[in-house]
């Protein structure tokens, strides 16, 4: 019986040792890089949501919640949706552009926009409906054959050219940084040139009603007239698809089968903190993106957009910002008691500043007293509560990949009348650049793109030195393993080396034998302590040599 | 051997059946996994009821339709004066592309009410010309008075009712975007009775007519006004900078008794001066009203000049001081907190005279206190002060609106 019983217990016991092995191996959690690692895009849009119903949110909910609420999950965590090299795939969120790849001015300054031009013609076939805080309308441009529509909007009387020139450049900067955003064309409205569609209504306190001769001479009333008699005005295109509602900057949208990772540790939406301040977008809220449901390969698949960018640079859209815009949450609880404690004998930091004047189309744009790490949007935003040095590195870099010259080109995108209001614009975004770049560039360990050839040369670059934010480091320390990717464990090879040049070469007996290999990059400058944090790069054999395959700890 | 396969065949279709939770060959795969099993348990975009009934209130222009809509019936909340109570009551909007037509009515909780019509034509002609028609009937029936003059007891407080009929109709020009002028012309039908609050004395059976003008008699005026208005306050609404200096002459024919025609003069100068970036200003204010008669015309104690109340000395009650001349200075410094608070400091000086050589800088009745403003740059919703100085006691004021 012994003898018969023991090959069916041998037989057992390695039977469930495979299922064991079989389980564990194939655990996520065992295996650090996948075959496919680093992957260039995240295939968000595989699964069908069709199902999906459009919601709205509620502005003053979205006040009150954020600012005397926490949504979103607990802070601390990386973020979730970059791929093992540290960088945001591409996705139905965002299309690595400027930084990623070498950008021509043209195609910086075009941002989005698909048409060339605009014909001064058009049909109203709508009312621009309750929201927003330009006037405007909805219209066709007469002669396009695919009845495309457009948002029309005019700048205040009282400012013109403000808040149209600061959308055109916050949406050509939004799409290089790599954001899905509208077309935004700068056109002038010839009243004269203006139809009523039959059809066109307008949406009121008391319900749809037809849109009258009366509505449109109402709105061009709140618009600023040029001396020409025509009225400057954005042309906005409605994107492809079904609006879905606005996304948020937490969470997950529930009826959306693509959307895994919660908003709040998506690198690219905590990353957005260091663009919106950079451009003080203190409106950089949910109220302002829009998901809309588009047709993917017989699927319908979310895509999320921001715009209005009317409040950006030195226009709160209607005036220019006030100092606080940027400066402070609408409710900033420590600062509004002790003002309150002391019948305003406290006296906020910014407040007390003095600002240098701007042209008037500029709004106050300015770069005195920015500070990136301070700034503040209108309220609380989850994502940007979340960001960490990471985030912000990785942000940052983006900025610093804006030359002046794409810059000015930017600005001029405007079409201010007054060319003091561009340069002034482009020099204030360059100030704001360098001051973005010193902060969060020179704030973690710098050193990028790790290259490492099949005899074992390494090198890499330090972007804080190459955005001219930082000195070179004083020296480097580099300590070699060979990696376990099933295990993750490290084995190291020898002891530290240290070196003071951006290159050095791996011991030869790291290089045998292991498929994957890491070195752990220490930088070292008196000035920036946080270079010390040790950068932990991998590398995986293949046949042409080594292939970068990871980057953490940043 | 044999009775090994089995079990082997088992625990493989057992290994299958545990890969839902083993991770996939690659990244993709593994993130196309997470998806799929989202996809499997997804559910619908939930909102919590009070984001739907904001976002409702939002999207539907609920508010502005109760209280303010371009066209159709709505609610008329308060502004009936101090004193009044809680008001509130129907009305009507109706609108063509060149008039507009505005009903109101309020019925407060100590039974003041308001009925009133306005038919406004915001373009005659030209942007620079308006035109208004304007109609009320109004009850007061707890109006306060504490005898005139600059020394009036409080403990001689009294109150009567008061009922108008008024019908009016102005034109204003618009020089400027700062610079009016407006012409009026109205008629008034008032008439005053005894009072209904238990908690003081009838005015009518106490006061001795002597002491109060057009007690017992109350002729229907005419009324001419003529008005200069400069106003460059930014916001205007809810100003931190600039100023409004209006003047205001109107002249009160008595059309019945031939003994209560008088002219009324009113300057009322703003200054607003911000400094740091506007989060902090004064905001200064110089009221003078000065009243003049022709051969023995009174000047009817109801339409006198006033202080006292949440507008001027506030810690005094609402038109604690009466009489023929006023004048009144006020101080506020006030503190932005937030973008919806704003702090202040106020300190006011004012008197009341009988006659115009009385209005000078001696004995006058002081306030002083703090308060906080609840708003943005589209105007004060909430306001609450705590008023001191007088010897009148410490008075807490709650208003809907700013002081100047």
């Amino acid at each position: 019986m012994c003898s018969e019983r023991r090959p069916v217990l041998l037989s057992v016991a390695a039977a469930l040792a495979a299922v064991w092995m079989t389980a564990a191996a194939g655990y996520g959690a065992a295996q650090k890089f996948y075959p496919d690692d680093p992957i260039a895009r995240d295939r968000d849009d595989v699964m069908n949501a069709s199902s999906a119903e459009p919601r709205e949110l509620s502005e003053m909910h979205d006040f009150l919640d954020h600012t005397f609420g926490s949504p979103g999950d607990e802070q601390g965590t990386a973020a979730v949706n970059v791929n093992t090299l540290d960088e945001v795939p591409d996705s139905s969120w965002f299309t690595n552009r400027i930084g990623a790849r070498e950008m021509a001015i043209g195609d910086v300054v075009r941002g989005p926009d698909t048409e060339r031009t605009l014909g001064d013609s058009w049909t109203i076939t709508q009312g621009k409906g309750p929201g927003g805080l330009q006037p405007g309308f909805r219209a066709i441009n007469d002669g396009d054959p695919t009845k495309q529509l457009y948002q029309i909007e005019f700048d205040p009387p009282t400012d013109p050219e403000l808040a149209t020139g600061a959308e055109v450049i916050g949406t050509a900067i939004y799409h290089a940084l790599g954001y899905n955003v509208v077309d935004m064309y700068l056109v002038t409205v010839d009243p004269a040139k203006v139809q009523i569609a039959d059809d066109a209504t307008v949406k009121d306190t008391n319900g749809r009603r037809k849109f009258t001769k009366r509505d449109l001479e109402g709105i061009l009333a709140l618009a600023a007239r040029m001396s020409d008699g025509g009225y400057r005005a954005l042309a906005s295109r409605f994107v492809e698809g079904k609006p879905m509602g606005p996304f948020e900057y937490h969470g997950t949208r529930a009826d959306d089968p693509n959307d895994i990772h919660p908003h709040e540790h998506r690198r690219e939406l905590r990353g957005n903190r260091v663009f919106a301040a950079w451009l003080n977008h203190d409106d950089s809220r949910a109220i302002n993106t829009l998901d809309m449901l588009v047709p993917k390969d017989g699927r319908q698949v979310f895509r999320h957009h921001m715009y209005d960018f009317g409040a950006v640079l030195g226009s709160a859209t209607r005036f220019p910002d006030p100092p606080e815009n940027g400066n402070e949450y609408y409710i900033d609880k420590r600062p509004s008691l002790l003002t309150l404690a002391t019948f305003g004998l406290y006296v906020k930091p910014w407040v007390r500043r003095s600002y240098p004047d701007a042209p008037t189309a500029a709004g106050s744009f300015t770069h005195v007293g920015f500070d990136p790490v301070k700034w503040r949007a209108n309220y609380p935003n989850p994502a940007f509560n979340r960001m960490r040095p990471d985030d912000g590195f990785w942000a940052a870099r983006r900025v610093a990949a804006f030359t002046d010259e794409q810059l000015r080109a930017i600005a001029a995108k405007g079409r201010y009348s007054d060319e003091a209001a561009a340069a002034h614009i482009a020099d204030t975004l360059i100030k704001r650049r360098n001051i973005v770049a010193r902060t969060w560039i020179a704030g973690v360990n710098p050193v990028v793109d790790p290259v490492l050839t099949q005899t074992g040369a390494l090198s890499f670059r330090n972007a804080a030195k190459d955005a001219g934010v930082a000195p070179a480091a004083a020296s480097y320390s580099f300590q070699w393993s060979r990696f376990d990717n099933a295990a993750q464990t490290h084995t190291a090879v020898g002891g530290a080396i240290e070196s003071t040049d951006t290159r050095t070469t791996a011991p030869p007996a790291v290089l045998d034998g292991s498929p994957y290999i890491s070195v752990a990059i220490v930088a070292t400058h008196p000035d920036h302590p946080a270079w010390a944090k040790s950068l932990q790069v991998y590398f995986r054999r293949t046949a042409g040599g080594w292939q970068t395959v990871g980057i953490e700890n940043r | 051997m044999e009775p090994v396969k089995p079990i082997l065949i088992g625990l493989f279709l057992l290994s299958s059946l545990t890969s839902p939770v083993i991770a996939q060959d690659t990244r993709e795969a593994d993130l196309e996994k997470r998806r799929r099993d989202k996809a499997a348990s997804a559910g619908k975009e939930r909102r919590a009821g009070l984001e739907r009934l904001l976002f409702k209130l939002e999207d539907d222009l609920v508010l502005t339709r109760l209280f303010n809509p371009h066209h159709g019936l709505f609610l008329r909340i308060g502004a009936l004066g101090e004193g009044a109570g809680f008001a509130a009551g129907p009305a009507l909007r109706l609108r063509t592309d060149h008039i507009v037509f505005t009903t109101t009515s309020a019925f407060s909780l100590r039974r003041y009410w308001i009925v009133d019509g306005t038919l406004d034509v915001p373009r005659l002609g030209s942007n620079r010309v308006s035109a208004q028609l304007y109609g009320r009937r109004r009850d007061y029936p707890q109006e306060d008075f504490f005898g005139l003059g600059p020394d009036s007891r409080v403990e001689d407080q009294t109150d009567f009712r008061l009922k108008d009929t008024a019908a009016r109709g102005s034109l204003a020009f618009h020089l400027t975007p700062w610079l009016s002028a407006v012409g009026a012309v109205e008629y008034l039908a008032p008439d005053v009775s005894r009072g209904t609050d238990s908690r003081f004395p009838d005015t009518v059976s106490v006061v001795d007519p002597r002491f109060a003008p057009g007690l017992t008699e109350q002729p229907d005026f005419m009324r001419y006004e003529g008005r200069l208005d400069l106003d460059y306050r930014d916001p205007n609404l809810n100003a931190r900078n600039g100023g409004r200096y209006t003047f205001t002459v109107s002249q009160y024919k008595d059309r019945d008794l031939d003994r209560y025609s008088f002219t009324r003069a009113d300057v009322d100068l703003q200054q607003f001066i911000p400094f740091f970036h506007e989060h902090r200003y004064f905001a200064l204010r110089g009221l003078l009203t000065t009243t003049s008669t022709d051969g023995g015309n009174e000047v009817p104690f109801y339409l006198q000049p006033t202080l006292g109340g949440a507008y001027g000395l506030r810690s005094f009650r609402a038109y604690r001081f009466r009489d023929r001349h006023r004048m009144l200075l006020q101080g506020e410094y006030r503190y932005i907190v937030n973008a919806f608070v704003t702090g202040a400091l106020f300190y006011e000086a004012g008197k009341v005279a009988p006659s115009r050589s009385d209005l000078d800088f001696k004995d006058l009745e002081r306030s002083y206190g703090f308060g906080l403003r609840l708003g943005s740059r589209q105007g004060v919703a909430f306001r609450s002060d705590i008023a001191f100085g007088g010897g009148e006691g410490t008075r807490i004021l709650l208003r809907f609106d700013n002081v100047f």
